[in-house]
């Protein structure tokens, strides 16, 4: 049936001035998404792996499944070249402190490290406290933290114009508390990078 | 040293020392990540000069040799990698950073790209659409590979 499907497609663009495909695949996550091919107010969804639609200027529309390996050849220069995956990563704090936790230090080293190799990487730092101490020592605190973070990655020699800071002190906690609370998962700075 | 002292020290020692966002990290849809071979940017009607680190704007159209290539990763993370033999607009894109939420519109009229869609897609169906000579394309997530005009 896939083989036909192929087969018919192949015979009905065979001889068209102009056609384009689509293919489907699975994502990094193991799933996989969808695409619409819109036309005349109709759609057309294909949604599994590997799926193709051909699509020409005589209207025609052909879908099929195709071979994995076949499409990662055929592909493989467009795929090789993806730009890195942007990431989301806390980094942790000790109490009323500038100083990162043992873990998130040991995290910070290698997450600058594989950033530092990312060409034109763009970051943004958003630094946070729990709710001990007051409001306004917070928002320093928040601020200097993500400071902290800064300064380490402009040594591992990214530009500071790709790094934008942030501190929103107590105002933004993972885990809401009373004020007055030492919650160690709401010391930290947001790293976003890609 | 006090707290303050080491905010103090730290805002000395930073050459971007206010709190505002990194230019390019506002100002452009996307930023050229890598590139290969012959690759130009047009931009109302004259060509600019490209390289590592470039900001794409709206209306761009981007386009690459027989030995040609380009990553581009956008403000809603969305990826983008350009085939050899490509031509390539961002035709619309808008997106909110605090909602999540936009739209982005564009065109491969001829050549490759393998696309990993973003925030944008994942906001409201058919938020993100891709169109080609022949279809116009409603991404409902992530990861797909484009040919046109074969």
């Amino acid at each position: 049936m896939k083989l036909h499907a192929a087969l018919l497609a192949t015979l009905l663009l065979g001889g068209c001035a102009t056609h384009d495909r689509v293919i489907l695949l699975p994502n990094s996550e193991g799933g996989v998404g969808k695409i619409a091919i819109l036309r005349d107010g109709q759609e057309t969804v294909i949604g599994e792996p590997y799926a193709s639609a051909h699509t020409d200027d005589r209207g025609h529309l052909d879908s099929a499944i195709l071979d994995a390996a076949d499409v990662r050849k055929e592909f493989a220069a467009e795929l090789a070249g993806l730009p890195a995956r942007p990431i989301t990563r806390n980094l942790y704090f000790r109490a009323d402190s500038t100083q990162l936790t043992a873990e998130s230090e040991a995290e910070a080293a290698t997450i600058i490290n594989e950033l530092a190799t990312r060409p034109a990487v763009e970051i943004v730092l958003v630094g946070h406290s729990d709710t001990q101490g007051s409001a306004e020592h917070n928002e320093q605190l928040s601020l200097t933290r993500a400071m902290l973070v800064r300064a380490r990655l402009i040594a591992s020699g990214i530009s500071a114009f790709n790094i934008s800071i942030a501190g929103k002190g107590e105002r933004n906690p993972v885990v809401p508390t009373r004020d007055g609370v030492d919650e160690p998962r709401n010391r930290r700075v947001e790293l976003h990078a890609r | 040293m006090t707290l303050h002292a080491v905010a103090r020290l730290l805002l000395a020692l930073s050459l971007a020392g206010s709190v505002l966002p990194a230019a390019a990290v506002v100002d452009g849809v996307a930023t050229v990540k890598s590139l290969k071979g012959d690759v130009r940017i047009e931009r109302s009607g004259r060509e600019l000069p490209v390289g590592v680190g470039t900001s794409l704007l709206q209306e761009d159209t981007i386009v690459t040799g027989r030995d040609g290539s380009a990553g581009l990763t956008f403000a809603d993370n969305t990826l983008i990698s350009l085939g050899a033999r490509s031509r390539f607009v961002i035709d619309r894109f808008r997106f909110d950073r605090a909602s999540n939420r936009g739209e982005f519109q564009s065109t491969l009229s001829k050549g490759r790209m393998a696309v990993v869609s973003g925030k944008i897609a994942k906001s409201q169906i058919d938020a993100m659409k891709v169109r080609t000579p022949t279809s116009l394309l409603g991404v409902r997530g992530t990861e797909f590979v484009v040919e046109a005009d074969r």
